[in-house]
């Protein structure tokens, strides 16, 4: 009963190995993911997403606490969110003909025009597990009868204590970032973000160019374990480049086969890569030492993710944010979210056709960088907690 | 003040009602009622579901015709129903008290609203894997625009093309994978379909399709869980496996699995990949002849059942030829399971 020992190669067996990691085209269902930024969101405001096949709908009552609930109306099936109407707190009405649903349970409570319809109080919209932390509002979706969920914590990256790595729970904690829904399977956009082989897609890029810095062309694995798996029980599960042991990695700078260098003569702390279940990356010390990168690849459909991207300091006084604030606006956005993260989307979606329309899962051919791709898949396959589906008639 | 049949009259406070509700398809459903229960709310206290929706006597979903007895809705409100569909007997059965027994049509089949109704489809072979010496693995395509859905365990009819033979068999493949179905399919030295898949089988050909059937299906509850396989037999264990996998909590599996001598033996690199994603699954593989294969115990899936493997709520599903399916059921009812939390489907002999 030998397991398929290598990872490389392009049989349908090596993707049984992590066959409902292939099978989560829609994205990994009864997770915890972020719906919006908290500034998103203003008291009595309504703001609509969409999270692997579920339209939900974030609000935020009068003693600032979010809400998630259906973002789909009862009656006769429009987006809440397309018209925001919160006309008595903790409650939503649906702009159309006022059925007005209670924030915290989805109960219609009322109908605007209609006081005494025998329907109210005998339906209602279902209801999402929501909680804010550090900048982002979190949403726990999946299935309806899925029972308590697990705590947040075990979707978000773990805290590492080996480096003063920021973190969502840290307390002095200060976030930035932007959101954009892009074109792509969120499995691709998760895979490119941990890629130790993709480093050549910003070979020729600004921030590189501009902060003098010696990128790689690869990162050779040494090790069988370069790449850690993380399995915390209750807590976070995910893969971590271990770029940081100089016995684990071989940084390549140069090809003199296609006559190629690195760029770049300043060599900085290692940016470690980690990517966490349900899709979050965490990059250390990047765009500059100190710094925390995250991306949340939130699954919208099959062919569409929401991008989040997050810059993490801290910050004591108000003076440290402010200047955070300022280099954010500056140079981490510009340069970092923006400009370099650029080269990135354009690599995920030139390879959404090949995986989506040429059944690319199952006919890849991976090579020796693949190996931290390939536990990735593994660890997602074997820590999902079920599976979105399509909510449209007639689809998968 | 109460409307029946546009007359009025006293409603009898006797015991409960007897009540048939007759289908398009001929199905009959019978239940008690309750005087002052809803027939709506009556049926699904008996277990059959009905077509509704706002259950408040809005929507109009509900509507059943009258053809016995007497049936009064509310009169002191707004109705759905119009005076003359209130004469000709049409009730809505989410407002509707029986006055005495009564029987009622509607105008949908009784099976619209099982889970999965069977369909029947044309699919198109995407793969087709010779797994083993005797076993292939077949793969159909379900076209999107067909309405199919199935609950791990069961089955599908497949036809012979060019001929009016069928054959059922167990779907491998996860619910999830619902446009997507494998099977696992025993080869035998003649037979129609064995001779269809050997010799004339193509990528791309299409077969007719009838499914879902059968009513040997995983319970959603997690308990632990025994699966006893025989050769092709592993096919819906495997679907089920799909399903506990992400059951929660998952509770603990065990998998026996037979085959009679390593050249038939297949899916061992499957199992094995199921045991890397699923940490509370358990397979002990047996062949009837392990020549060659000394790694693997020699024997029936049941001759490494053990007394410890079978906990008071543990339910069992077992797969393959009827002798071993018999011997199963006895060593699992010794081993102190009930009847009813022992689950088989056996192969029909039917290939000739
Ligand atoms: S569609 Fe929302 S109230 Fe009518
Ligand atoms: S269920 Fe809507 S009218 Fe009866
Ligand atoms: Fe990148």
């Amino acid at each position: 009963m030998a397991l398929i020992e290598s990872a490389i190669g392009n049989s349908g067996k090596v993707a049984r190995q992590y066959a409902p990691y292939v099978q989560a085209d829609w994205g990994f269902a009864n997770h915890w993911y972020p719906a919006c930024f908290s500034d998103e969101v203003a008291v009595n405001g309504v703001i609509g997403v969409t999270i692997g096949g579920h339209d939900i709908a974030v609000t935020r009552d009068e003693d600032g606490v979010v809400h998630a609930i259906a973002d789909r109306c009862l009656h006769r099936g429009v987006k809440l969110s397309a018209k925001p109407m919160c006309f008595a707190n903790k409650t939503v009405t649906c702009w159309y003909h006022g059925y007005t649903y209670n924030a915290e349970n989805g109960n219609l409570d009322t109908i605007v025009g209609s006081p005494d319809d025998h329907l109210i109080n005998t339906v209602g919209v279902r209801t999402y597990p929501s909680e804010e932390l550090a900048g982002l509002i979190f949403v726990f979706v999946g299935d309806d009868d899925y029972g308590t969920p697990p705590p947040l914590d075990s979707d978000l990256p773990m805290k590492v204590t080996d480096k003063a790595t920021p973190h969502f729970r840290d307390e002095k904690i200060v976030t930035r970032g932007i959101r954009r829904k892009l074109y792509g399977n969120w499995r691709l956009a998760a895979e490119n973000g941990l890629d130790p082989g993709h480093l050549l897609v910003h070979w020729d890029n600004q921030i590189v160019v501009a902060l003098d810095r010696a990128m790689p062309l690869g990162m050779k694995a040494l090790k069988d374990d370069a790449t850690e798996f993380v399995d915390i029980e209750g807590g976070p599960k995910g893969v971590m480049n271990r770029y940081d042991l100089p016995e684990n990695y071989q940084p390549v700078f140069e090809n003199p086969m296609v006559d190629i260098k690195a760029r770049g003569t300043t060599m900085y702390e290692p940016f470690r890569v980690s990517c966490w279940l349900p899709g979050i990356l965490m990059v250390e010390n990047w765009p500059i030492p100190g710094i925390t990168q995250y991306e949340f690849y939130v699954p919208i459909d099959d062919h569409h993710h929401m991008y989040f991207e997050v810059i993490a300091d801290r910050a004591s006084t108000p003076e440290e944010e402010k200047e955070f604030a300022f280099k954010y606006e500056n140079f981490y956005k510009p340069l970092g979210l923006l400009n370099f993260n650029n080269n990135d989307i354009f690599a995920r979606e030139a390879t959404e056709e090949h995986y989506e329309r040429f059944d690319g899962w199952n006919n890849e051919v991976l090579s020796n960088m693949d190996f931290s791709v390939v536990a990735w898949r593994k660890q997602a396959a074997k820590h999902g907690r079920g599976f979105f589906q399509s909510p449209f008639v007639d689809e998968d | 003040m109460t409307i029946v049949e546009g007359t009025e009259m006293t409603v009898p406070q006797t015991a409960s009602r007897h009540i048939a509700l007759r289908f398009t398809d001929g199905q009959v459903r019978e239940f008690d009622a309750d005087p002052g229960e809803t027939l709506l709310a009556a049926a699904r206290r008996a277990g059959h579901r009905l077509v509704s929706q706002c259950t408040v006597g809005t929507c109009g979903t509900c509507v059943g015709t009258l053809v016995d007895g007497a049936g009064e809705m509310p009169s002191d409100r707004i109705s759905t129903l119009s005076a003359d569909e209130l004469a000709a007997g049409q009730r809505l059965l989410c407002q509707t008290r029986a006055l005495c027994d009564s029987s009622f049509d509607l105008d949908y089949p009784a099976t619209l609203l099982e889970a999965h109704p069977p369909v029947g489809f044309r699919a198109r072979i995407t793969r087709l894997t010779w797994v083993a010496d005797t076993v292939v693995e077949l793969e159909l395509k379900v076209p999107k625009a067909i309405k199919f859905g199935f609950t791990a365990g069961q089955y599908c009819r497949i036809q012979v093309p060019g001929t009016d033979e069928w054959r059922s068999y167990s779907i491998a493949s996860g619910e999830h994978e619902r446009f997507r179905l494998t099977f696992l399919i025993r080869i035998l030295p003649s037979g129609v379909m064995s001779d269809f898949l050997r010799d004339a089988a193509r990528t791309g050909q299409s077969l007719e399709v009838e499914g879902p059937l059968g009513g040997f299906v995983l319970e959603p509850a997690p308990r632990p869980t025994v699966l006893i396989a025989g050769g092709t037999g592993l096919a819906p264990m495997l679907s089920m496996l799909d399903r506990l996998r992400t059951v929660q909590p998952t509770p603990p599996i065990l998998l026996l699995f037979g085959c009679n001598r390593p050249a038939e033996l297949f899916h061992e690199d499957e199992l094995a990949a199921r045991i890397s994603l699923m940490p509370t699954l358990e397979v002990r593989t047996v062949l009837m002849d392990n020549a060659g294969r000394d790694d693997l115990p020699a024997g029936t899936p049941l001759s490494v059942l053990r007394a410890d493997d079978v906990a008071p709520d543990t339910v069992s599903y077992l797969c393959g030829p009827p002798p071993m399916i018999r011997a199963a059921e006895e060593q699992l009812g010794a081993l102190g399971l009930p009847a009813h939390d022992i689950r088989a489907e056996q192969f029909v002999p039917s290939e000739n």
